[in-house]
């Protein structure tokens, strides 16, 4: 008989992409306790583009560590293509995050020592010729304009163009939902302006799924769907 | 830009694949990273390393200088004295050409060590006088390449003698009235033995070993003494060299199984008295080198677990994009093992390039002679691979942990 793997893709037919019920999360600091979420439940279908909005300390970015599964929940489930992540070892999560997720951070976290076109490429080594790697992560760098960059390490790089490749870094496993956490935090309103621009074309023209997390109202117009999170609850949703 | 809509792209098993991520990290952090911090955790774990294979090799250089000395300028190989318990061969020469029927044997010289008192002036002592075959000799020991002033003593020389530099009082402090100071070549001593009539003999050289116990000596010719009918042609010892150091009891055995008279004394028999010596520094030796393992593992630990801790916020990102646990883990050892690799090639460098050369110019002078480092290969290679072996447990630890705590934490450095 043909065993599956836990984390093989099995996206449920109506194209639900992520499902989250009821998730709790709360941090300990010393001795006191503070809930980051409490009971937020939300559900995703492919192509969605959804924007996370809340005041600092609402839980967006607590959500979207749990969704990116850089974090776990206290309680509730969270299943991404029908598996329940929550129930996952650390190596199984890290096989999803790697083949199923791509991930963006505020601060870019890319690897200093490694070029533009190597921190894009390295998380397709993990499967792929390194030459294949070279040249998808050479198409996506040019996809974001950094064409000219490749060999540029992060430290040679402008805000702008260090997010330019996390960005082109997370595509390139060719995930099944793209998370971004304040993307633009940290730019110039140019380089944001060209930032929101990628991911509105990459829902828009190339149909990937995202989740963005960002305090500035006027990006909540780049997605589909809004979620408004205030003390660990959904206050609004449309 | 791969479309959604085209399908997602089908991965290969990556098993084989995700073995080059350490290798590919640890290029490039070779390539990228600030050479100079680079340079000076190199030079610490050469340092480190150095520390290690120095004090081992100096307590290796003085029991390697006693022994050769002890050989060289002392006792050969093997030592016969007569076999009969008698105090002399009454004729050596039967007993010298059996003995250079070995071939293992090299070299062979009969002596007849007398005890006598020397008088030079108001000075005077007592001293073993050892008469010789200056030619034998030659061979058999190196104390004719070791004179400080005038010259060896020449075959049938009956009025000649050669002095060790403590005879000669060379090495004496003020207040030390040991030797006959101020003694020269051409001047004349006055040797008294027992009952024998006092002989004038004229110093013909000085030498000094820097072995205390040789250069305590004075050597006559044969000829001086067969003025006396009662020692010509005897011997209380004679002294055997052989080809290589070590394997001296297979020889004996031969010797003896070919019947030569006598009684066999190798040299680690011979200096038994000086195996205590030998021994405590064998012991200060291993104390010096268990402490200066830990200093060094201590040392190596630290200046890993530093450069790999911050780097944790790297650690944490590999992770965040699904870079698996254990190549992580296995990039910082083998970056820790190549760190203590070229701190070892750095070190050896060093270490056979300027200081052992330094104090082959400039050796500790010590009472058993001129030390020099003596590195025994076994020795260098253990080291070596401890310090390798302590490097990479140094990279292991820090990685372990953290590659196992939150990835958040990691990656913003709470």
């Amino acid at each position: 008989m043909m065993s599956q793997n836990p984390t093989d893709n099995v996206t449920p037919a109506g194209g639900e992409v992520v499902l989250v019920d009821d998730i709790c999360r709360t941090y300990r600091m010393g001795e006191v306790e503070v809930p980051a979420l409490r009971g937020v439940s939300i559900s995703l279908n492919r192509g969605d583009f959804l924007v996370v909005t809340g005041r600092n300390g609402s839980g967006k970015s607590t959500l979207l560590h749990q969704l990116g599964l850089l974090d776990s929940p206290d309680s509730g489930s969270i299943r991404i293509n029908g598996v329940d992540v929550t129930a996952l070892r650390e190596k199984e999560r890290a096989r999803m995050r790697l083949h199923d997720l791509g991930y963006i951070f505020q601060e870019f976290a890319l690897i200093a020592e490694l070029t533009a076109i190597e921190n894009v490429m390295l998380p397709a080594m993990m499967l792929e010729r390194t030459s294949e790697c070279r040249e998808r992560a050479r198409e996506l760098l040019a996809e974001v304009e950094l064409e000219r960059q490749l060999d540029h390490l992060p430290r040679q790089l402008s805000g702008g163009e260090q997010q330019k490749v996390a960005i082109a870094r997370a595509l390139i496993n060719d995930p099944e939902v793209l998370f971004a956490d304040e993307p633009t935090a940290n730019l110039d309103t140019v380089s944001a302006a060209e930032v929101l621009e990628i991911f509105r074309s990459l829902n828009r023209d190339k149909g990937h799924t995202i989740v963005m997390v960002t305090h500035e109202m006027e990006e909540t117009v780049c997605g589909n769907r809004l979620l408004t999170l205030s003390d660990g609850k959904i206050v609004h949703e449309e | 830009m791969k479309s959604k809509k085209s399908g997602r792209r089908r991965h290969l098993p990556g098993a084989g694949r995700e073995t080059r991520i350490p290798f590919f990290l640890i290029g490039k952090h070779l390539r990228h990273c600030n050479k100079w911090t680079l340079a000076l955790i190199i030079f610490l774990l050469s340092a480190a390393f150095i520390n290690l294979i120095f004090i081992n090799s100096l307590f290796n250089g003085v029991v390697e200088n006693n022994t050769n000395q002890f050989i060289h300028t002392y006792t050969g190989n093997i030592t016969l004295t007569p076999a009969d318990d008698g105090k002399m061969f009454e004729d050596a020469s039967p007993v010298l050409r059996e003995v250079e029927k070995n071939p293992e044997v090299t070299a062979a010289a009969a002596e007849l060590v007398i005890p006598a008192t020397l008088q030079y002036g108001e000075q005077k002592g007592d001293w073993k006088v050892t008469a010789i075959d200056p030619e034998r000799e030659k061979n058999a020991t190196t104390i004719s390449r070791k004179m400080v002033e005038g010259a060896y003593l020449e075959p049938g020389d009956a009025d000649g003698m050669i002095i060790g530099s403590e005879v000669a009082g060379l090495d004496s402090q003020d207040g030390d009235d040991r030797g006959l100071r101020g003694i020269r070549v051409g001047d004349t001593v006055t040797a008294t033995v027992d009952e024998l009539p006092a002989r004038d003999l004229t110093i013909r050289g000085i030498f000094r070993t820097r072995f205390n116990r040789t250069d305590d000596r004075a050597f006559v010719t044969t000829a001086a003494v067969d003025l006396f009918p009662q020692m010509k042609g005897k011997a209380t010892q004679i002294i055997v060299r052989t080809r290589k150091n070590g394997g001296e009891d297979a020889v004996v055995a031969e010797l003896k199984a070919a019947g030569v008279p006598a009684t066999f004394l190798t040299w680690e028999q011979a200096a038994k008295g000086m195996q205590s010596i030998t021994d405590s520094f064998v012991t200060i030796n291993a104390l010096l080198t268990s402490v200066g393992f830990i200093i060094a593992a201590v040392t190596i630990f630290i200046i890993i677990y530093v450069d790999i801790s911050n780097r944790r916020q790297e650690i944490g990102i590999l992770r965040a994009v699904g870079v698996k646990g254990y190549l992580i883990t296995w990039t910082y050892v083998l970056q820790a093992a190549v760190y203590s690799f070229c701190g070892v090639v750095l070190g050896t460098a060093l270490f056979f390039g300027v200081i052992v050369p330094y104090f082959r110019i400039h050796p500790f002078r010590l009472p058993i002679g001129d030390v020099n480092l003596a590195v025994v290969p076994v020795d260098y290679v253990w080291r070596s691979l401890s310090v390798v072996f302590v490097g990479m447990l140094s990279g292991l630890i820090p990685a372990l942990i953290i590659t196992r705590e939150k990835i958040l934490d990691a990656i913003l450095g709470r």
